[in-house]
């Protein structure tokens, strides 16, 4: 802003005098206002009071801002991620990592400053679908949304800023309740007849990789495949792949994994969300109960999804046929039932025969979580849990165990130990099936970009231009005014002079 | 003989009185113009006034306003570095050559000397006519003479062009996109001397009314062009 004193300008002749009232004029975004002040001081001393005045509010401000500035970045510090249920608008998880998330952001990216290396990795994946009920054998088609522009967060190679689709099977890797528990998890899933594709290769690894894949409520020679029910093969953005690659991130990690690191992000479904059919066969051990039920995916999709689980599924396939395919079905919803599918990991107990179906209930016509993780650290996970138990008995995200599912009490317990336990008939227990992404997104160093723009013009000149002047005074005044005058006294002259002469002749003939 | 000297003096008489008359009114009329000049001239767009628009500072920061930004959103033409020559503006008939100005002690800009009205000005310490940014020609309005080289600059209007000849032999054509007239006071420096994402002309002079007090007019008229051709 620019206060100028109209008596203080520079224009010849007119200079400042005196001191009184002057005009103001402020030259602010509006318009320019006048405003009347009182100057009664010398410049000297108004410029000296103006500095400090200034100074005063230039320190005010600028503490200001730093306070605000800091305060912002407490907030932001350590901010782990929240998870919100974005079809419910409502978040399901907040992480209770050190740092609180700052209320303003809401669903939306959060930054999160790493800690030694300040690191800004801000991205929000939002998991959308599947939007209709997904049955044993079918395919499951789970969209990952990235937000775009934000820190390329790379759930697979294959993954772009954009949408991340991943079609195919989905792979449910058991976690056991606690990492304490040495035991895997019971284990579950009926195998699910269809099988299918079920089995990706890919998800072999993923299986074994994942400790619960220890599961098998039979002992299969295979152990440690599991068959995963389902397996998310990742197709992004029509790329589809097949079955998950060992390496894909989307592998559940082994157990040792289960400690997410802290930047973890963890969608979770809650057991609601699912709903499980188990077909009844209750495998007996044998052969591997371990047979995915999981299913859910398969071929169904035919897409990619379902070469994926060969592997497994294969093995399932095999070997469980068996049990699996138990046709009759068997719903457990929020009981537990579930089954799941999973990955075939079944875990220690046998499995039951069930095969699981799974609906994914939507909320107006959309089942989506959306996390917005933020965080430094990096391999960051996201962790799907799908919870047989209701709700509420969902574990939170946050936890680095895995979501404590408990099972229901009609759950079998699993047996803790590897040892294969008999399926219980009914063979409906909850559990928990993990499908897990590994997001390795190395922490960058925030980069700020600072645009500094030269300007064109080198120095900036002082006001206006002063390309005028007052033009020198027309003489015709003048040579009017001394014209006129000549005029009038001529003829004045002229005429005292003929009066004058008039008389003098007038005189003179009377005299005659 | 009485009768003629009578007729005579009579038409003497008649004849001082007129001189007379004419003598008092030619008085009247050089007191009148002495001291009353009547209305102020006005110089410059007439709907036009000051300033204080608040698009003077986003012409800059968003370059430039109507022709400005069109002309942004294409690769914007510029010129390498030379110096002006001349300007000629073919419309009021302006073709006057340039000296290169730059600040007074005080740091404002310096004008031409009032002795050579036809002389126009650029500012050296801005982009040269063609390049990239706001190229600065000011040029008088008038002089103690009469009327100097951008008499009438304010009566262009948009569309108009300006050609800037250049050291280097090429030829700088600007497309008038707005003449502005503004209160000295509320100069848009800003908006005249902010950065442009185009090579861009200001012409400056003086308008509005001239202030006998201050010596100066009041306003100033301040034209905006774009670089639209070279040759």
């Amino acid at each position: 802003m620019i206060v100028r004193v109209a008596a203080g300008r520079r224009d010849p002749g007119h200079r400042l005098r005196a001191w009184g009232d002057r005009k103001v004029r402020w030259n602010g975004p509006d318009s320019p206002r006048e405003t009347t002040v009182k100057v009664g001081l010398r410049p000297a001393v108004t410029a000296c009071a103006g500095a400090v005045a200034l100074a005063g509010a230039g320190t005010a401000l600028f503490a200001g801002y730093a306070a605000g500035h800091a305060q912002a970045e407490d907030q932001a510090v350590g901010v782990p991620y929240t998870c919100v249920d974005a079809a419910a608008g409502t978040p399901t998880s907040t992480e209770t990592g050190e740092a609180t998330e700052s209320p303003s952001e809401g669903v939306g990216p959060q930054t999160v400053t790493a800690s030694p290396t300040p690191v800004t990795r801000t991205f929000q994946v939002t998991l959308v679908g599947p939007t209709s009920a997904v049955t044993a054998g079918q395919g499951v088609e789970v969209t990952w949304r990235v937000d775009p522009g934000e820190t390329p967060v790379a759930l697979q190679e294959t993954i772009d800023p954009g949408v991340l689709t991943m079609r195919g099977n989905l792979r449910w890797v058991e976690y056991p309740p606690a990492t304490e528990i040495p035991t895997p998890t019971p284990a579950t899933t009926s195998p699910s007849p269809t099988g299918t594709d079920g089995s990706s290769p890919s998800s072999t690894d993923q299986q074994s990789q994942s400790p619960q894949q220890t599961e098998s409520p039979t002992p299969t020679p295979d152990g440690d495949t599991p068959t995963p029910t389902a397996t998310l093969s990742p197709a992004a953005s029509g790329s589809t792949t097949g079955p998950l690659p060992a390496l894909s991130p989307l592998s559940p990690p082994p157990m040792t994994a289960q400690a997410t690191p802290p930047a973890a992000m963890i969608v979770e479904i809650q057991a609601g969300d699912f709903t499980l059919e188990a077909s009844p066969a209750p495998s007996p051990t044998g052969t591997d109960p371990a047979t995915p039920t999981a299913e859910q995916t398969t071929g169904g999709s035919g897409t990619d999804g379902n070469a994926t689980a060969d592997g497994e599924s294969g093995p399932a396939s095999g070997e469980t046929a068996t049990a699996d395919s138990g046709p009759g079905t068997v719903t457990s919803p929020d009981t537990g039932e579930n089954t799941a599918g999973g990955d075939g990991d079944t875990t220690g107990q046998s499995e039951t025969p069930a095969t699981p179906d799974l609906v994914i209930p939507v909320h107006d016509g959309v089942a989506r979580l959306a996390c917005t993780p933020a965080t430094s650290a990096t391999p960051a996970a996201i962790r799907i849990t799908v919870v047989a138990s209701p709700p509420s008995s969902s574990s939170s995200p946050g936890d680095d165990s895995p979501s404590p599912t408990s099972p229901t009490p009609t759950d079998t317990t699993p047996a803790p130990t590897d040892s294969p336990t008999s399926p219980t008939p009914t063979g409906t227990f909850t559990r928990t099936h993990y499908a897990t992404v590994t997001v390795p997104a190395p922490p960058r160093p925030t980069r700020t970009e600072y645009v500094t723009e030269t300007a064109q013009v080198q120095v900036t000149p002082k006001g206006w231009a002063r390309t005028g002047a007052a033009t020198e005074q027309d003489p015709a005044a003048s040579l009017l005014i001394l014209g006129g005058a000549a005029l009038l006294l001529g003829s004045a002259a002229a005429g005292a002079y003929l009066r004058g002469r008039a008389s003098a002749h007038g005189g003179g003939s009377r005299d005659r | 003989m009485t009768a003629e000297p009578r007729g005579h003096g009579r038409i003497l008489a008649a004849a001082l009185a007129i001189a007379a008359l004419i003598g008092v009114g030619a008085i009247t009329a050089g007191l009148v113009l002495l001291l009353d000049p009547g209305a102020p001239e006005v110089i410059g767009p007439a709907g036009d006034t000051s300033a204080a628009d608040p698009t003077d500072i986003a012409d800059t920061a968003d370059p430039g306003s109507g022709a400005d930004r069109a002309s942004a959103e294409a690769a914007p033409l510029t010129l390498p570095k030379s110096p002006p020559k001349r300007v000629r503006i073919p419309k009021i008939k302006v073709d006057a050559p340039v000296r290169s100005l730059g600040l007074d002690r005080d740091g404002w800009l310096e004008v031409p000397p009032l002795n050579r009205p036809n002389l126009t000005g650029w500012y050296r310490l801005g982009p040269t006519p063609g390049q990239l940014g706001p190229a600065v020609i000011v040029g008088h309005v008038n002089s103690k003479a009469g009327p100097a080289v951008f008499a009438r600059l304010h009566t262009l209007t948009k569309g108009d062009t300006v050609e800037v000849q250049r050291e280097d032999g090429r030829v700088a054509v600007f497309r008038v996109d707005e003449v502005q007239r503004v209160d000295k006071h509320a100069f848009p420096t800003t908006r005249v001397y902010g950065n442009l994402p185009h090579a861009g002309l200001r012409l400056i002079t003086c308008g509005g009314t001239f202030d006998p007090k201050s010596g100066t007019y009041n306003d100033n008229i301040i034209v905006y062009a774009t670089l639209t051709a070279t040759h």
